[in-house]
């Protein structure tokens, strides 16, 4: 059901404001409510200030905590599933002593990485340069001795397919000379000596050889030795690096320093915004919140030893309250599927209970397997149970896995299907013997009956939703809007069942009835479909609009067989499986080939399957089911809690 | 030169054929897109990958169809057992019945990751609605469903 929410309204005093909102943090059962929504909020603005607290100074100090975890998080081992989360008292995450220190380590952080980027840009520097000495490694005139009075050494480079015989030669005759210093796949290297008189001709002679002429970086020595440097140099930086990274690993060996100071700062920047919402005085201040009705209690007592006024009013009629669901553990994981669609209207009806029986046959026949049904259970179950968190999305999702594996037993123990028809299969080839499983319906002899049946409960599943809506009008005062809507429908649908059974069994009174009872609805129909038009035209078209409906009612009722169509998918697809793993006969050879066949293809049948059963079950509460009576727009209940990533607060109050 | 035609053997290893190769079709190229627009998204956000994979693996159904009804086919003609030999009425009805889920579901897959992959996008922004993304891409699918189920039932019902 909804929980029915009502609004707090709270006066007390601005010393007490500080130990007010941590205890209502706390407690973390009230929605702040902003304070324009509150009766008469220009006459008490009038009188009062809106309190305008600065988040500025928090949001600096966690961005540089949030940035060191980051870099510390690479270095640590990935928190699973199962990982318990340290815990703490609301007391230790609501005072802020300790946040220097973690300051200063996330700076500390923040230098090593600084260093290691200098390291890192140092040592790219290097290895470009050592890459454009390395073809020039064998020349023997140091670099800084290039260039004499008398004479000059130019390199340059030369397309591989030059040459240098010829080349050598017409150098000589400019009394310059070419050496080849190194040369790779596509380049020769070559240094040539020429007088400095002549040095335009020798450039010329280059230049037609398609030649370019390099310039070493300005170092002295040889090149061999500035190579040798820099390789030492190269090490030094590796070494440094390390070391720099080893002491990143250091760091990493213990963050709890700065995850709480990272959950500590969350929680204050929250409670810088919940003061946003309250209003103050120079010696009171008011606030407002929305508490669910099982909470007041809670709330009174914590407020007891405060001098301050407190009321809570019942929700306006124009005030949506947020919504918050509350069931027995067999519906809550069913809730997970209500909350992926939008949550309800908060005057309208929790639709979970409704959902939960028809999510679960509606699974359980389209995975339709007891073998995959048994795996579901295992592992929905001991997931759910190993969780640490066992509040959120993800513990209701394994539940919901749990239990939907419980119907696909149930389902397949019906179509006698395990694992397909393994037993029957593996006996055969194994040791001969004929083995029967026993199946109450097998779907691939008698689908029809498992159509028929699909579309039985899609009837009961639309009537069911037909009914909801009908409820909702009823409850509001339209009933004869209730009988106009849904009861016509209802008539007209039953009797046309009536009619079909009827004509099957070979006619009589049940379709005589049947005949009846349709044409009375739809006699209702055409009468009170346009009522709310003005014309008589609109009428009578609104009246046909209405019957013409019927289309929509059977193409919903059609859709369920997608039910079939699914078991019967991940049968056939468990049967083509069975025969390839046993295709290899029996013998060793053959059983380990159908270990590993067998293994692998119903774990992909299963996955392939589960996604699709799961898919298509909500679509047929989304689309078939909902589109009947949802009405959507609620929003989450929110309440004022502390905001925590790494730690949990201790679930009992400290005072 | 066109005595195969009065083959009753090759119309239904046609039928097997068309169910194959084009729903295989659809799928492979709904996959594929889903798989390109995922790929985007995945080298902002890795952590992604779980949810775009489901995203991605929901065109693949429709080749799992036309597969499941070649295979029935098979398996009911006895063709995995050896030589068959099927009369021409037979063999044309098998034909017939493979159409639906070989077009549907080449028709259907492509759209379907066409919806997926557009679906990509809501993974990328608000990942916590990836739910709306699955169920609007599996409206797609119905089609390809009621396809595979006419063809499955013509086929239950021959008589082999």
């Amino acid at each position: 059901m909804i929980l029915k929410m009502e609004k707090l309204i709270l006066y007390a005093l601005s010393e007490d404001k500080k130990e007010i909102l941590d205890r209502l943090m706390g407690l973390g059962c009230v929605q702040m409510i902003s304070p324009e929504q509150i009766e008469d909020y220009e006459a008490l603005n009038s009188l009062s200030k809106r309190d305008d607290p600065s988040v500025y100074e928090y949001e600096t100090k966690l961005s540089e905590i949030s940035s060191a975890l980051s870099v510390l998080l690479e270095y640590e081992p990935k928190a699973g599933l199962f990982t318990r989360k340290n815990e703490l008292a609301l007391h230790e995450l609501l005072d802020l002593e300790g946040l220097g220190e973690a300051l200063t380590r996330a700076s500390g952080i923040r230098g090593i990485v600084d260093n290691i980027a200098e390291v890192k840009s140092f040592q790219s520097q290097d290895l470009f340069t050592r890459q454009a000495l390395e073809p020039w490694a064998d020349l023997d005139v140091p670099m800084d001795k290039l260039s004499t009075r008398w004479c000059k050494v130019l390199l340059f480079t030369l397309p591989r397919e030059t040459d240098l015989d010829m080349l050598k030669s017409e150098a000589a005759s400019l009394s310059c000379v070419v050496e080849l210093v190194s040369s790779d796949a596509d380049l020769h290297y070559v240094s040539a000596l020429a007088q400095k008189g002549g040095l335009d001709e020798v450039q010329q002679l280059f230049k037609e050889k398609n030649g370019l002429a390099v310039t070493l970086p300005a170092l002295t020595g040889t090149v061999k030795k500035a190579i040798a440097d820099i390789d030492k140099r190269l090490e030094s930086y590796q070494t440094n690096h390390d070391a720099l990274i080893e002491s990143l690993k250091e760091e990493a060996k213990d963050t709890s320093l700065l995850k709480r100071a990272y959950d500590q700062l969350g929680t204050a920047i929250t409670q810088q915004r919940a003061k946003q919402n309250l209003l103050l005085t120079a010696e009171a201040f008011l606030v407002s919140g929305w508490v669910t009705e099982a909470d007041k209690q809670k709330v009174e007592s914590a407020l007891e030893r405060y001098t301050c006024y407190y009321e809570f009013q019942e929700p306006g009629p124009d005030e949506m309250p947020p919504v918050r669901f509350k069931n027995n553990s067999l519906v809550e994981p069913f809730e997970a599927i209500t909350e992926m669609y939008g949550l309800p209207a908060p005057d309208s009806v929790d639709p979970n209970p409704l959902i939960a029986p028809f999510f679960f046959i509606f699974f359980g026949m389209m995975l339709s397997d007891a073998g995959y049904g048994l795996l579901l259970v295992l592992a929905g179950f001991i997931v759910a149970h190993l969780m640490p968190n066992k509040e959120g999305l993800g513990y209701k999702m394994f539940r919901l896995i749990g239990l939907c594996g419980i119907s696909t037993v149930v389902w397949g123990a019906i179509y006698g299907g395990w694992f397909g028809d393994v037993i029957t299969v593996f006996a055969k080839t194994f040791f001969g013997k004929e083995i029967v499983v026993p199946a109450l319906i097998n779907p691939l002899e008698e689908p029809m009956t498992i159509l028929i049946m699909s579309m039985v409960f899609g009837v009961i599943h639309i009537f069911v939703g037909m009914g909801v809506n009908a409820y909702l009008l009823i409850k509001r005062g339209k009933v004869l809007d209730a009988l106009f809507d849904i009861g016509f429908w209802y008539l007209v649908l039953i009797g046309l069942g009536l009619l079909l059974v009827g004509m099957v069994t070979g006619g009589g009174i049940v379709s005589e009835i049947g005949k009846w009872m349709a044409i009375l609805g739809a006699v209702g129909l055409l009468l009170t479909g346009g009522r709310e038009k003005p014309s008589i035209f609109g009428k009578i078209t609104g009246g046909l609009g209405s019957l013409y409906n019927i289309t929509s009612y059977f193409s919903d009722i059609l859709s369920y067989s997608r039910i079939l169509a699914l078991g019967l998918a991940t049968g056939v697809i468990a049967m083509v499986v069975n025969i390839l793993a046993t295709m290899t006969g029996s013998g060793i050879i053959g059983f380990l080939v159908f270990v590993v066949v067998f293994a692998f293809g119903h774990l992909l049948n299963l996955a392939i399957n589960a996604l699709g059963s799961y898919v298509h079950t909500s679509r047929l509460q989304y689309v078939e089911f909902f589109g009947k009576f949802y009405e959507g727009g609620g929003k989450p209940f929110l309440p004022l809690r502390p905001n925590t990533k790494y730690n949990l607060v201790h679930s009992k109050e400290d005072n | 030169m066109f005595d195969f035609l009065q083959n009753g053997n090759f119309w239904a290893y046609l039928g097997i054929a068309v169910a194959v190769i084009f729903s295989g079709m659809g799928s492979a190229k709904g996959v594929g897109l889903v798989g390109q627009a995922s790929a985007g998204v995945i080298t902002e956000d890795p952590d992604k990958f779980g949810q775009l994979l489901v995203l991605q693996a929901l065109p693949g159904t429709q080749g799992i169809y036309g597969f499941l009804i070649g295979f029935i086919v098979m398996l009911n003609s006895g063709m995995l057992g050896g030589a068959v030999s099927l009369d021409l009425g037979l063999g044309t009805a098998v034909f017939a019945a493979c159409l639906p889920v070989g077009i549907v579901g080449l028709v259907s897959g492509i759209h379907q990751g066409k919806v997926a992959a557009a679906g990509v996008s809501i993974v990328a922004k608000r990942p916590d609605q990836v739910a709306k993304a699955i169920v609007s891409a599996a409206l797609v699918e119905t089609y390809a469903i009621l396809a595979f189920l006419i063809s499955m039932l013509l086929i239950f019902n021959m008589p082999f």
